[in-house]
């Protein structure tokens, strides 16, 4: 079915799929093209004019969309399209407002890192502004400041391909071209799901989370990458801790089952982790009161407990009851020790009620 | 107000799919009393469609026909485009300040009236014109505008039964001297009656293709004819006939009729005048590439165009030249209507798919072409209007015969909108190649005490040329020799009186206006344009903003996703190899210029054709 093709880019013999764009075939190879719009979990673009590569000899074609092609000669990069990708900045530095210093984004953003690559300096021609919609408050967990924004559309395909709800849209035409969220109005007061995805893939400050647990600039901030606890689906979730190990944001990893996705329970829903008034010890009732104790203890005093319970009254006056924060086989073996350990049928499920 | 009931009632009569967005919004607009769209009717649309309520939001968002805000009882649409400009149009927006207090985006207290400044509506040749809701009327003049918008006090707002003036029918030049095939029927027939059509020939083209012949020979003969489309691109149609996939289950033959490019009125006249010429021809198409269903996309504002095909394709089914199994063949074939909602960049044809569909008109990325994923993800063979009318004459005559007019590899009669600084402005037939001079003469030349100074070829989007282009032969490949472009075939001639400058700033807020926002050369470099020559034009700029315009006209040229962001360096490379000395005598504040620093362009007296 696969039918492989073999191309050149930058003098490189490299090897792909039919079907496979130019830009995919070139980062399976290692080889980088700059990108903007392009993102992997949403469908193709081809907006933000970026990637623009030379095909055989002449023609420019965007990597992201142009189909890869057997003996295909491509030059990811020359002085044509390095003028090109400058000139492209410039124009997105000139409609924007994009100051750093008070971007939530400054020092991960892919806009700002490419105006580094190609020595974006204040753009030639300056645009009188038009300032777009900013809304950091109504939403829990939106802030919005279109004067980021580069309109490159991620945003309205993660909400509409990849959570299915379709929030944000683009709405005007042309120079006039703004984010919607439902019929308009604030973000907060929309159909948003909280899931951040829009966040997430946003490449700039355009779109942010609302810090949960305070911020940080974020060349001080260290990744650690964990499984979600809220549901036996196992995201993987990259957390984003500060210099004191405290947890400020959440992201799906892109690798993980999840292709990147969280829900609200996994993008924001971790604050009790570090909360001081978290439980760190199994709790024990002595004389009416909860106290601390010991994993040894605490199963002791249960397994005790329900053996009496069982004697005394039979193993149908005990139900046990299984959280969806666990995994399957967790589920599975809890379900197990209810039927065979306690001997009832008396088991159920939080997600069934 | 309009009630849950109201939008129900409205979806339920085109249906939920999304691509009857652009009826259904249209129809409640006109239900709403004041020609707006609330918030509330959005959210109400989205849930009866079940749609995102961004998707309906951002629909509207994108064409210029609707609007969220309220506007009055009756739509004023002026038209500012080139051919209007040139001849007065910023003496009507005065008039209508001046009368009526009305400033484009503003009503009039009363609620009776609301101003819109328009793009090209496609009756050039009686320019300066507008549209009272869906009436057009041209030739204006103080008094005429007065008495005009007179009449409309207290009348609910026409949606579209009275057109406003039959102009279609008389923009024909009289007395060319070029044989007329395309055109040979109009003015001679009754549009709105088949039998008068059949009676001139209509469909015998299509008899003789059902009567012997095999798609295969018919997209054999399309392609030995040379036609090229008369779009603008002038790629072989039936090259592009030939590319359409087979193997899908269905396919869709769409006919281009969003005729957006300034001056140019060519196929309005063909859809209003002669019909079943369109209908013919696409049903020819859909025989040749086994399409049993067609599409035509007409612009919103095209009123009578659409009033007309309904009814030309009610007749047609009627005398069994559409539907199912046609004249007694095996053949079926069937044609529904589309509408746009004032947008130019939806003349781009995956735009027009796109449109079609119910989404905002951005263009799509090729490939896949839609010849191979168009209407509905199935391939989609897309003509122009223009193009489509001359397959019945390729069938007819032979394509001998039909190579036998024009010129080299420009083949066949080719509609020409003459419009401008003219004794007789209107359309003309006349063979491919037909030099300027000699279609300005057709047009009786310039009007008297005017002496010709440029003319644009093609439309917003085309060549600007001089005195010294005047030999120039109109077809598809001579212009290209030197670096001009014939386009849709529009040209329109402007006198001294014109300033170079004015009007490129009119054609740079054209593209600006126009661009669909989807790329960032095209939405960010239209609007860099325009500001540059603005500045020129008030007197403030530099010879370094001239270059400046180039440096970035050639960025989008490179850069942008379709063609019309790469266009604008067409006009303005073609103006300033002719007229740079003009464009830096406009930078030197000592010498301001008497046209451009009104800031509107040439307040022209009116006076009547």
């Amino acid at each position: 079915m696969n039918e492989s093709i073999r191309l050149t880019v930058d003098g490189r013999v490299v090897s792909g799929q039919k079907g496979q764009t130019i830009l995919e075939v070139a980062r399976n190879a290692g080889l980088d093209i700059p990108t903007l719009c392009h993102h992997p979990r949403i469908s193709r673009t081809g907006a933000c004019r970026i990637c623009l590569v030379r095909v055989n000899g002449t023609a420019l074609k965007t990597a992201c969309t142009e189909p890869a092609a057997d003996g295909m000669n491509v030059v990811s990069e020359d002085a044509e399209l390095a003028s090109v990708r400058r000139s492209i900045l410039e124009m997105l530095l000139a409609e924007g407002h994009h100051n750093c210093l008070f971007c939530d984004a400054n020092g991960d953003c892919e806009f700002q890192d490419l105006c580094h690559r190609y020595g974006i300096e204040e753009p030639r021609q300056p645009l009188p502004g038009r300032r777009r919609t900013t809304d950091t408050t109504s939403s829990k967990g939106l802030r919005r400041n279109e004067d980021r924004c580069v309109l490159c559309g991620r945003c309205v395909k993660a909400c509409g391909e990849v959570q299915m709800l379709g929030v944000w849209d683009f709405t005007g035409r042309g120079d006039r071209t703004e984010l919607t969220a439902d019929c308009g109005g604030p973000v907060g007061e929309s159909s948003c799901a909280l899931c951040g995805t829009c966040a997430q893939l946003c490449p700039t400050g355009a779109l942010t989370l609302q810090p949960v647990n305070g911020t940080a600039p974020t060349w001080e901030t260290r990744k650690q990458t964990s499984v979600c606890i809220y549901c036996g689906v196992g995201c993987q979730i990259d957390f984003h801790t500060d210099s004191k190990g405290r947890l400020l944001y959440a992201n799906g990893n892109e690798n993980g089952p999840n292709n990147g996705h969280l829900c609200v329970k996994g993008r924001f829903g971790f604050d009790f982790v570090q909360h001081p008034e978290r439980i760190r010890t199994p709790l024990v009732r002595r004389d009416g009161k909860l106290v601390e104790a010991s994993w040894e203890e605490a199963l002791d005093y249960a397994a005790a407990r329900l053996s009496e319970i069982k004697a005394a009254n039979g193993p149908d006056s005990i139900a046990g009851l299984a959280s969806a924060k666990v995994t399957n086989e967790e589920n599975y073996l809890f379900q197990k020790f209810m039927r065979t350990g306690v001997g009832t049928n008396n088991v159920d499920h939080c997600a069934r009620l | 107000m309009l009630t849950t009931a109201d939008i129900r009632k409205v979806v339920e009569s085109y249906g939920t799919a999304r691509e009857h967005l652009m009826l259904v919004l249209r129809d409640l607009q006109a239900m709403s009393g004041d020609n707006h769209l609330s918030t509330e009717v959005l959210k109400g649309v989205a849930q009866e469609m079940r749609l995102p309520e961004s998707i309906v939001a951002g629909f509207v968002g994108f064409y210029s026909m609707f609007s969220v805000r309220p506007r009055a009882r009756h739509v004023i649409r002026v038209c500012k485009s080139g051919p209007c400009h040139v001849v007065g149009a910023s003496t009507i927006f005065r008039i209508l300040s001046e009368r009526f207090g009305l400033q484009p985006g503003t009503a009039t207290p009363d609620g009776e009236f609301f101003l819109e400044a328009c793009e090209c509506l496609g009756v050039c040749s009686v320019a300066p014109a507008m549209m009272v809701d869906y009436d057009l009327h041209g030739n204006l003049t103080e008094e005429r505008l007065v008495s005009i918008l007179d009449g409309y006090r207290g009348k609910a707002a026409s949606t579209g039964e009275q057109c406003g003036e039959e102009t279609a029918g008389k923009a024909i030049v009289v007395n060319a001297p070029y044989p007329r095939r395309l055109l040979a029927r109009v003015g001679h027939i009754d549009p709105t009656s088949i039998d008068s059509g059949i009676a001139a020939g209509n469909y015998s083209a299509l008899k003789t293709v059902l009567s012997g012949m095999t798609p295969d020979q018919v997209v054999a003969l399309v392609k030995e004819s040379g036609l090229r489309g008369r779009g603008g691109a002038g790629f072989p149609a039936g090259v592009k006939w030939s590319f359409v996939d087979r193997k899908a289950p269905r396919r869709f033959v769409v006919c281009n009729a969003d005729e957006g490019e300034p001056g140019t009125f060519k196929d309005r006249v063909l859809m209003e005048e002669d019909p079943h010429s369109v209908i013919e021809g696409m049903a020819i198409c859909g025989f040749a590439i086994g399409a049993t269903l067609g599409y035509i996309y007409v612009r919103g504002e095209y009123r009578r165009s659409i009033v007309r095909l309904e009814e030309a394709i009610r007749q047609a089914r009627q005398r069994g030249w559409l539907g199912d199994r046609i004249q007694g063949t095996d053949f079926s074939f069937d044609l529904l209507i589309k509408e746009g909602g004032g947008a130019y960049v939806c003349g781009e044809e995956t735009s027009l798919i796109n449109s079609m569909e119910g989404r905002r008109g951005y263009p799509r990325f090729k490939p896949p072409f839609p010849g191979v994923a168009g209407f509905k993800n199935l391939p989609s063979n897309v003509n122009n209007v223009e193009t489509f009318a001359n397959v019945p004459i390729i069938v007819q005559h032979g394509a001998r015969e039909y190579r036998s007019i024009g010129t080299a590899n420009s083949f066949g009669p080719k509609l020409y909108c003459m419009a401008g600084h003219l004794r007789n402005p209107g359309l003309i037939e006349a063979p491919m190649g037909t030099t300027l001079v000699q279609l300005i003469e057709t047009c009786g030349g310039l009007k008297e005490g005017s002496s010709f100074q440029f003319a644009q070829i093609g439309g917003s989007a085309g060549a600007i040329v001089g005195p010294a282009d005047l030999e120039l032969g109109m077809d598809f490949d001579q212009p290209l020799k030197k670096g001009l472009t014939l386009g849709s075939g529009s040209i329109l001639v402007c006198d001294q009186s014109v300033c170079i400058v004015d009007f490129l700033r009119n054609v740079l807020s054209f593209f600006r206006h126009e661009s669909c926002g989807q790329c960032v050369p095209c939405r960010v470099g239209t609007r860099q344009l325009y500001q540059l020559m603005d500045r020129i034009a008030s007197g403030s700029g530099t010879p370094e903003d001239v270059e400046a315009m180039t440096t970035t006209a050639q960025i989008m040229k490179k850069a942008s996703f379709c063609a019309l962001g790469q266009s604008p360096i067409v006009p303005l490379q073609t103006a300033l190899a002719r007229f740079r000395d003009k464009l830096l005598d406009h930078c030197n504040p000592a010498h301001p210029c008497p046209v451009c620093s009104t800031g509107r362009g040439a307040s022209k007296p009116l006076t009547a054709h």
